[in-house]
């Protein structure tokens, strides 16, 4: 097959992607009309039960821990701001495809939209809870794989297996293209914010000169650590690449990067605890 | 210190950390001996991983080893990146600190 006709075999696969479920569509909708009340909003997630708890958990879990929880939609709604509930509804409602396609990858994704929203904070960078939800649905892209593309996904995680290849690059030798492009994809169709959705599709291809590069640099270091540390399973044991560029960008030398792990392995140990529960 | 999942804990086990409601007040404490009916209640409550004090040296050991070997897999070609080489040895120092 040429590498074209590839492609195209793939979009054809994707276009099945799942829309958002009608309930969280209105909910969007009413975020996007910028006529609702955040009570409002806050009413309509909170008037489905299961979707408000899934959302509360991930509030908790993907930004504050223990130390400092939310236990109202509302207070959520008002404390992280429109843009990043709702991301926070989209993945509270992937959530359940997520664990059953990619075993690892719901605790990878939280981990790393923790490490976010720390590094964030740490280094002073604006709006951490909206990083720390990139940071939740950077490998978005893996679970539409693993879920529409089977052939594809059993060839790649082949690959991985008996090449050591990362699985960024087996993708790109099966398919031609890698989970951050379908990732943007999917994030389009669900109309998230454009802010949200560029650090995603560039995490495996940085430019420094982009607008949102310094929110890019992050979540690539956060993918880095995390990896690291050895926290979920991101289809790999291969760490991914971490260019002078992104280290440059966030004005980091190798010795304040201690500092950063130490913290951040301290602030980790309870997001276990989060994980083992997978409604 | 890493947690495991309930499941794996054996009745005897020492709890490693303190087990925090979400408001954060102390249920149980570090030190606690984990008795089958304790266990039982545990999962009752939902809680899915807790942290467990290794009963023998060689056990913990062997899982360190196990990570470290992992580590070193996953590390294998980045010996000419500062960055990547500084993390891997803040990981290592992390998996051998005493719990």
């Amino acid at each position: 097959m040429t590498e074209d006709k590839r492609l195209e075999k793939i979009i054809g696969k994707i276009s099945r992607l799942p829309t958002l479920p009608d309930n969280i569509q209105k909910i969007n909708r009413m975020i996007d009309s910028h006529n609702s009340t955040m009570e409002a909003i806050g009413h309509a997630i909170a008037s489905d039960q299961t979707l408000s708890a899934q959302v509360l958990k991930l509030v908790n879990s993907g930004f504050y821990g223990l130390s400092n929880t939310v236990s109202s939609v509302t207070q959520a709604v008002v404390l992280l701001g429109l843009n990043v509930v709702r991301s926070l509804i989209s993945t509270a409602w992937a959530s359940g495809m997520i664990v059953k396609s990619f075993p690892g990858l719901y605790e990878h994704s939280l981990a790393c939209s923790r490490t976010c929203y720390l590094l964030s904070k740490n280094l002073r960078i604006e709006e951490p809870e909206e990083i720390g939800t990139i940071g939740l649905l950077h490998d978005i892209g893996k679970v539409v794989l693993a879920e529409y593309l089977p052939d594809e996904f059993a060839k790649i995680q082949a690959m991985v297996k008996d090449k050591r290849m990362r699985f960024c690059d087996a993708e790109r030798a099966v398919m031609g293209l890698a989970h951050n492009d379908i990732g943007k994809w999917l994030l389009q169709k669900w109309h998230l914010p454009q802010a949200a959705i560029d650090p995603i599709a560039e995490h495996h291809c940085f430019k420094a000169s982009s607008g949102h590069a310094r929110r890019t640099a992050v979540l690539i270091l956060s993918d880095v650590m995390v990896r690291a540390e050895g926290f979920g399973w991101g289809g790999d044991n291969v760490m991914p690449e971490l260019s002078h560029e992104v280290t440059d960008i966030l004005a980091l030398q190798p010795k304040d990067l201690r500092r950063l792990m130490d913290e951040l392995v301290d602030q980790m140990h309870d997001i276990s605890r989060y994980t083992g529960d997978k409604t | 210190m890493k947690e495991i999942p309930l499941e794996q804990v054996q009745e005897g086990d020492i709890l490693a950390r303190d087990l925090t409601s979400s408001n954060g007040a102390v249920f149980l404490a570090a030190g606690s001996i984990l008795s089958a009916p304790a266990l039982t209640r545990l999962k009752k409550m939902g809680i899915q991983n807790i942290a467990v004090k290794a009963k023998n040296p060689e056990d913990n050991a062997e899982a360190i080893n196990k990570l470290l070997q992992l580590l070193e897999e996953r590390f294998s070609g980045t010996e000419n990146n500062p960055y990547l080489q500084e993390i891997k040895s803040i990981v290592i120092d992390h998996l051998k600190k005493p719990e």
